[in-house]
């Protein structure tokens, strides 16, 4: 694949101008062909387009060697420097002596005529300039194929009675290809009627030349003369009638008008009709630009036709003084020669090679691509050197020759018209168009029906070469390919896509066509909505904007009232959220009346009605009476200070009656703040408690590290006789009270005072299951509902909760306190939450009432 | 001025400080915030460096290194944890990171098992002979069917095709629906106990105020 330099679009492989921006493409290496300019592959020999070789051939420098013995690797140029004028003039023969008298000399004449390298060094004598400076010239295999003619041309004097050259030639036949040979070896019998039928198959409009053709040919001539050279000659011939009518008619048109071409007046011999060259046997088997050729090397530079003239005969025509003459003993190869194969070749359009083999259209003039186009020229060879091998040269056509022959008509005039400048092209045409026999104008390639040349692929020697106009047009066209690209492409079309199209694009009015999104790049350009995703995404004649329908729904129309409603109207919720603002304030001064106003005026109303017995209190208490003195609890404060309003309640409450008793308390706690509110509660406790000492009777223990893990050993390993207590930072193990604490069957009871439900929990999955140990947990009234399912699972032994149930406690043990002082303040509170509950309630199913009635009064008024 | 006094007041205005977020989320009340936490923290380092690290850790292995050599592993995991400070260090922490989580989750399946899921389906298989009362017996069959009930409102299952198993299914979401209920009363009554707990540790705070700072409850 090639990448554009200039927007690094991808495209084909052989394309030659983006198909995205239209800049010429460049592959990355390769090799330029000097005649076409087409970029190559590396190590590509002959070009892909015109098939001239690439890689130049070294010289043999052995010179014992036979120079024959080089192998034919094909047809090149030979690079010729133009000579001066002067030495041009020296050595071009005069036409007259040239074209008249030797109008059957060809290409393969001229091979025949050339001498080897070192013959015809001696044997020419007045030439010797020419042949020395054209030794120079021409290629090593040019010598080569000299060095083998003379001895075919006195070993075989007929090419018809003899079985071909290369048999014949002695040296030369084991240096000219088995191919080569056989193909002069075939029969003349088969080629004649494929000859005849490629004639039959002709363009109408090469019919209609040959029929307006005013000078017959001799019958002796037309069965002698094979029909494709026939018809070559004949379209030749009528191309240049045709235009002399337009020419005649006063009417200048084409590029010979523009380049001011004129007709020759100084060789007045060359402009002899030409139905009276056809008379000569070996005219026929010339075609017409064959003739051109040859009137460029043996004429002074004509005038001549751009739209008759490939490109490589205005090559020749830069040549032609520097051409020997043909009836010279050592006449170089003229430059025709070297360029058949190109010329047979046909020239490839833009799209044609920027598309795939397979996308070409096949037209049955095209060579198949199999034959290179080295396999072209030098088989043309044998077919144009045969003078006039009348009956059997029809038969003798090879399928290429036919190919090669219905291939011409189309191919000529495309390589001819805008190339041609200079007076030595000028005269040419001239000479020809007199030889012709008519005033010959020029006509285009446009109007003939034909391709116009690839001018793009013009290499830059021969742009130089140009007028600047012409140069400069050439330019314009180059740099906006894409129009030619677009014009082009829908016509190369396969006929399998084309039948693609969709049934219903006839029913798609221009209008909608043109909305429609056109293809632009690969085998579909052109085409408009062939594939569904074009159409789908395009659909610009779909409105895509629902216009109002008269009989929407009622939700619509209040959709679009709303939407249309100006932005201040929504201010409702702004307006509860103010309400809530008021509404909050009232329920903050309620409870906190509710709190405070039983602190200041203690009523004891809940204290009296506060239900002690059958209560969880009543079974905590009990429990803790059942505890005998001097036995070890453990109480665990499990709650930090957001928690010690509630908490610190029943801590008191319980402590203050396991001191009363002389019971032994162990304060741990698993929080880091636990040990500092145990030791408020203990010193608090402790301070009206006679010999109730500190290390004896209570100690705090401090934090227990490690959670799960801390209590886990605690429950199997008791308390680690590294810790030391919160207070005297003594080793527990040396405090009387805890050193024979090893698990928490050496406690009598532990009181898990847990402010959290996780507190609880662990508690109960890491020290319960492990036996031994009878908890009895005092909580927050948030974790009661935990506590009270391990209370009713029998996990722990009694539960205490929150406020009311420190209340409860103190009642119990007889201690009134702060808990008791509290309760009415906790009831008053309970009773303005109840009230607030339920009206909250009451507002909002009233509320919920008044929305649904104003939905429906909506709802109605919408319907 | 004592120490306790300086402690009354400071707790009388950060309580002060703390209720000021009834006007709203107001900068005396996020001062009172950072000092509560400031303190927390503080206090927390202090607690576990004196009384768990110095006592437990350092002591031990001042003293008597070679006979409390086993300290030496849980001195290397917690040096470990500090690595997690420095990214390129880090990974040598996560083994520490690893030894407590490991051990941590270990305890925690065990005791949830142990203490939690294997009592608490032992509570709810419950004897339902007429000789313990009607009371006893209408509780017993509450918690039996609102246990069930529970469990069956987090089925999610489809309706049965068979018409066997449709009666099956009908009854299964009535008595998921029902044991729904039973998980919205559980709901209520931990709110409800939330906010007792709350209105007592409002009443805390207010007699703090009134008794301990202002000194106009007795």
């Amino acid at each position: 694949m090639l990448y554009c330099s200039q927007c690094g679009t991808q495209n084909r492989e052989g394309s030659k101008f983006c198909n995205n921006c239209g800049a010429r493409l460049k592959p990355a290496s390769g090799a330029i062909c000097p005649m076409c300019g087409t970029a190559n592959q590396v190590e590509t020999v002959f070009c892909t387009n015109c098939g001239a070789r690439l890689v130049p051939l070294t010289a043999e420098p052995d010179s014992e060697k036979p120079a024959s013995a080089h192998p034919i690797k094909g047809l090149s140029l030979p690079t010729k420097i133009p000579p001066s004028p002067a030495h041009a003039e020296q050595e071009t023969p005069s036409p007259a002596s040239a074209v008249p008298e030797e109008p059957a000399h060809d290409e393969t004449q001229t091979l025949r005529d050339a001498p080897p390298p070192s013959e015809s060094r001696e044997e020419s004598g007045s030439g010797q300039d020419v042949t020395t400076e054209g030794e120079t010239e021409i290629p090593d295999w040019l010598r080569n194929l000299r060095s083998s003619m003379p001895v075919e041309e006195t070993s075989r004097p007929s090419p018809v009675s003899e079985t071909g050259p290369v048999q014949a030639g002695g040296e030369g036949e084991d240096q000219v290809p088995d191919w080569l040979a056989r193909l002069r070896a075939e029969p003349p019998a088969e080629e004649e009627p494929a000859a005849r039928q490629v004639s039959e198959d002709a363009p109408d409009w090469i019919k209609q030349l040959q029929a307006q053709e005013q000078v017959p040919v001799p019958p002796r001539h037309e069965e002698d003369v094979p029909d494709w050279l026939r018809q070559l000659h004949a379209e030749a011939s009528s191309e240049m009638t045709l235009g002399g009518e337009e020419q005649a008619s006063g009417a200048p048109s084409g590029p010979a008008a523009e380049t001011g071409l004129e007709q020759d007046t100084e060789e007045p011999e060359s402009r002899e009709p030409f139905p009276r060259e056809i008379k000569s046997d070996a005219e026929i088997t010339i075609p017409s630009w064959i003739e051109h050729a040859a009137g460029i090397d043996t004429e002074e530079p004509a005038p001549a036709e751009g739209s008759e003239l490939p490109v490589w005969l205005d090559q020749s025509s830069l040549e032609s003084p520097v051409q020997p003459s043909p009836v010279q003993d050592e006449p170089p190869v003229p430059a025709p020669i070297d360029q058949l194969g190109e010329e047979v070749e046909p020239p490839k359009t833009e799209d044609q090679a920027a598309l795939p083999s397979w996308l070409l259209p096949s037209t049955p003039e095209e060579t198949p691509p199999e034959t290179p186009t080295w396999i072209e020229q030098v088989p043309a060879l044998p077919a144009a050197e045969e003078p006039a091998p009348v009956p059997a040269t029809d038969g003798e056509i090879p399928d290429w020759i036919k190919e090669l022959q219905a291939r011409e008509p189309a191919e000529a005039p495309a390589e001819t018209i805008p190339e041609i400048q200079g007076a030595e092209t000028e005269s040419l045409i001239q000479s020809l168009e007199q030889d012709a026999g008519a005033e010959i104008p020029l006509v285009p390639a446009e109007a003939a029906g034909l391709e116009k040349p690839l001018e793009e692929e013009i290499p830059d020697w021969l742009r130089l070469a140009m007028p600047a106009e012409r140069a400069a047009e050439i330019s314009a066209e180059a740099e906006a390919p894409e129009e030619k690209i677009e014009a082009a492409r829908p016509e190369e079309v396969p006929a399998w896509i084309a039948a693609l199209r969709p049934k219903d694009e006839v029913a798609l009015t221009p209008a909608e066509l043109a909305g429609e999104p056109s293809e632009e790049v690969g085998p579909l350009a052109g085409l408009r909505g062939v594939l569904p995703l074009a159409v789908a995404v395009a659909e610009p004649h779909v409105q895509t904007k629902a216009a109002a329908q008269p009989q929407a729904p009622a939700g619509v129309h209040l959709f679009d009232s709303i939407l249309a409603a100006p932005a201040g109207e929504a201010e409702l919720p702004a307006a509860k959220g103010r309400r809530a603002l008021a509404i909050r304030p009232f329920i903050y001064l309620l409870l906190t009346l509710a709190v405070i106003v039983p602190l200041l005026l203690p009523f004891s109303l809940a204290r009296s009605m506060l239900p002690i017995r059958r209560t969880p209190a009543e079974g905590f208490y009990e429990l803790l009476q059942g505890l005998p003195s001097s036995s070890t609890v453990l109480v665990a404060f499990d709650y930090d200070a957001s928690m010690a309003g509630e908490m610190d309640l029943q801590a008191n409450a319980i402590v203050r009656d396991l001191i009363r008793r002389r019971i032994k308390i162990i304060a741990v706690s698993t929080l880091e703040l636990g040990p500092q509110i145990a030791q408020r509660i203990l010193d608090t406790a402790a301070a009206g408690v006679p010999n109730y000492r500190y290390g004896s009777d209570f100690v705090n223990a401090g934090y227990l590290a490690g959670h799960e893990a801390g209590l886990s050993q605690l429950a199997t390993s008791g308390l680690s006789a590294n810790s030391v207590d919160f207070v005297q930072k003594q080793k527990l193990g040396s405090l009387p009270i805890t050193a024979n604490i090893k698990s928490m069957r050496n406690v009598a009871l532990v009181v898990e005072l847990a402010g959290s439900e996780d507190s609880l929990k662990m508690w109960m999955e890491q020290v319960q299951p492990r036996g031994g140990a009878h908890i009895a947990a005092g909580v927050s009234a948030g974790v009661e509902p935990k506590a009270q399912a391990y209370y009713d699972a029998k996990q722990i032994d009694a539960v205490l909760s929150g406020l009311v149930g420190a209340a409860q406690y103190e009642i119990l043990s007889n201690q009134p306190g702060l808990a008791v002082t509290s309760v009415d303040a906790q009831s008053a509170a309970h009773v303005v939450l109840v009230l607030i509950i339920v009206l909250g309630n009451i507002a909002y199913w009233v509320s919920r009432a008044r929305g649904s009635e104003t939905a429906r009064a909506s709802r109605g008024k919408a319907t | 001025m004592s120490a306790d006094l300086i402690g009354l007041w400071a707790g009388a205005v950060l309580t002060l400080l703390v209720f000021s977020y009834l006007l709203g989320d107001t900068p005396l009340f996020r001062l009172a915030q950072a000092i509560f936490v400031g303190v927390a923290g503080g206090y927390a380092v202090t607690v576990a460096v004196y009384l768990i690290l110095v006592p437990r850790l350092v002591t031990p292995l001042v003293s008597d290194p070679t006979g409390n050599s086993l300290l030496f592993i849980p001195l290397a995991l917690g040096l470990a944890l500090l690595l997690k400070l420095r990214t390129a260090w880090a990974p040598f922490g996560n083994i520490a990171i690893a030894f407590l989580f490991g051990v941590g989750s270990a305890l925690a399946i065990g005791g949830a098992l142990s203490g939690a899921l294997l009592p608490q389906i032992r509570a709810t298989i419950l004897p339902f002979t007429p000789s313990l009362g009607w009371e006893v017996l209408v509780d017993n069959a509450l918690l039996v069917i609102g246990t069930i009930g529970a469990f069956l409102s987090f089925r999610f299952a489809t309706g049965a095709e068979r018409p066997t198993l449709r009666a099956l299914d009908v009854l299964g979401r009535g008595w998921s629906l029902l044991g729904r209920w039973f998980i919205l009363g559980a709901f209520g009554a931990i709110f409800a106990g939330t906010a007792v707990s709350r209105v007592s540790i409002l009443i805390g705070r207010v007699y703090y105020l009134l008794h301990d700072w202002l000194q106009v409850v007795r």
